[in-house]
């Protein structure tokens, strides 16, 4: 697709009128347009099967398939974003695993940070982003690598309440629950049936952590789970079930505050947005329909090989070198 | 009803907010139901707003086939409304609705856990309103 744009169309791409390159007449084919949804669906489906954003997948595919500028792509990737999270988010909410409470303290962090990563990005060059682009994709590569299924943490064993579990005294309410004022909550889990308890500790290193991923994720258009999960859990003593769930109910604000300034500044192409953001929903519901008949393993296996090539070609892109082409 | 009151109810007696107070068991029958109010509100902004978001977008690409031109313009925020096409319109609404509908989130829980008396994260919400409209007035900037 990208591969029959002519050289100049294609270094315009995604530039807004009065920044170093003039604004480009951009006209999409059909073609084209499917393709985006068809990104859309597949960064959806993967990210409902494995648990990761699409920003990783949907902004190297633009620049390195689509041919589009890198500003362009992590502006439209975080649309693709806040629709994910405002799509997951609901259901955790409804469940009662998102500490809204602690996810609210810590969004003041990290949309500062997602206002500090938009500011970065459009002032520094498309060929350091995709440098540091290439940076985060080999290290979310890694993590994947390394990540198992979601359970609880044996740690949390330490945190049920004396008395607390099946059978024991009058039965919790479903789901999960907050202490009003406080970051506080408890949740039963589901498969055991397990009444766990939690307090969140240690709010400026959670805080110090989220300014970071927030900048990440507006900078390079990614949710930034991978650095805010773990603060929450290792940082904060945070169960790995609320902090997955509070992190994504986080993601939306987070992503709107460097968003706006995209969409402010002139970086967003709505007609490049709309179908990939629609294919993603699309995509999502039919990866969470199909996940008990695949295999996450198989497919983390995969994806890590995806994001290595993807880093490698960012990486070569930011030292001018495009073998894509 | 306020935030020390629902703590006390829950919690061996350790004030909200205080290092070491933990949840402290099942909670109160109020907790529960103030609980389940907040998320099912939240719930069904955020399902809302993402559905009317996707419709907007659906319909702009809808008309935008339908014409044929298929000319992915750049549009900025604060000039939605000026010379864009009906289709352009439609996907820029879209795009606004899905940005706006977090921020309604925090506003909503902004208005539930005033009337919870919980004014420690009341305040923390207004922050993070504050920050966003920064974010805004940063880019237009």
């Amino acid at each position: 697709m990208g591969a029959g744009l002519r050289g100049a169309e294609r270094r315009a791409r995604g530039r807004p009128s009065g920044s170093l390159v003039p604004s480009a007449v951009v006209q999409l084919s059909g073609a084209e347009l499917a393709g985006l949804a068809a990104l859309g669906v597949f960064a959806g489906w993967l990210g409902a099967l494995i648990g990761i954003g699409g920003g990783i997948i949907v902004v190297p595919a633009l620049v390195l398939a689509f041919g589009y500028d890198i500003h362009l792509a992590v502006a439209v990737s975080l649309v693709c974003v806040v629709a994910t999270s405002t799509a997951a988010g609901s259901a955790y909410v409804g469940e009662g695993l998102a500490h809204m409470r602690l996810g609210m303290a810590l969004e003041i962090a990290t949309t500062v940070g997602g206002i500090a990563g938009g500011l970065i990005a459009v002032a520094i060059s498309p060929r350091a982003l995709s440098a540091v682009f290439a940076g985060v994709v080999l290290v979310t590569a890694g993590l994947a690598l390394r990540s198992r299924e979601a359970e609880v943490p044996a740690a949390d064993a330490d945190d049920r309440a004396p008395g607390s579990g099946p059978g024991a005294g009058a039965p919790p309410p479903s789901g999960g629950w907050e202490v009003p004022g406080t970051l506080a909550g408890a949740y039963v889990d589901p498969r055991s049936g397990v009444l766990v308890e939690y307090r969140a500790e240690r709010l400026g290193l959670g805080a110090g952590v989220s300014a970071l991923a927030g900048m990440l994720s507006g900078m390079l258009g990614v949710g930034g789970g991978f650095l805010k999960v773990p603060a929450m859990t290792v940082g904060m003593k945070v169960p790995i079930k609320v902090a997955a769930a509070t992190s994504n109910f986080m993601i939306g604000v987070t992503a709107i505050a460097s968003l706006l300034v995209y969409f402010a500044r002139g970086y967003l192409r709505p007609l490049v947005a709309a179908p990939i953001a629609l294919g993603v929903v699309a995509g999502a519901l039919l990866g969470s329909r199909l996940a008990a008949r695949t295999s996450p393993a198989l497919l983390r296996r995969v994806l890590v090989a995806v994001l290595v090539f993807v880093a490698l070609q960012m990486a070569l892109k930011a030292f001018g070198v495009d073998i894509g082409r | 009803m306020d935030a020390e009151a629902h703590a006390g109810e829950v919690g061996p007696a350790v004030p909200a907010g205080e290092p070491g107070a933990a949840a402290g068991g099942p909670p109160s029958e109020l907790i529960v139901a103030e609980e389940a109010v907040d998320r099912r509100v939240v719930a069904v902004v955020l399902r809302t707003g993402l559905a009317v978001a996707c419709a907007l977008m659906a319909a702009g690409l809808a008309v935008i086939l339908a014409r044929g031109d298929r000319h992915a313009h750049v549009i900025r925020l604060f000039e939605i409304g000026g010379d864009q096409s009906a289709g352009d319109l439609l996907l820029a609404a879209g795009v606004v609705v899905l940005a706006l509908t977090p921020a309604v989130r925090v506003l909503a829980l902004v208005v539930l856990w005033a009337r919870e008396g919980d004014r420690r994260f009341v305040a923390v919400a207004l922050v993070v309103v504050a920050v966003l409209v920064a974010a805004a007035a940063i880019g237009h900037g």
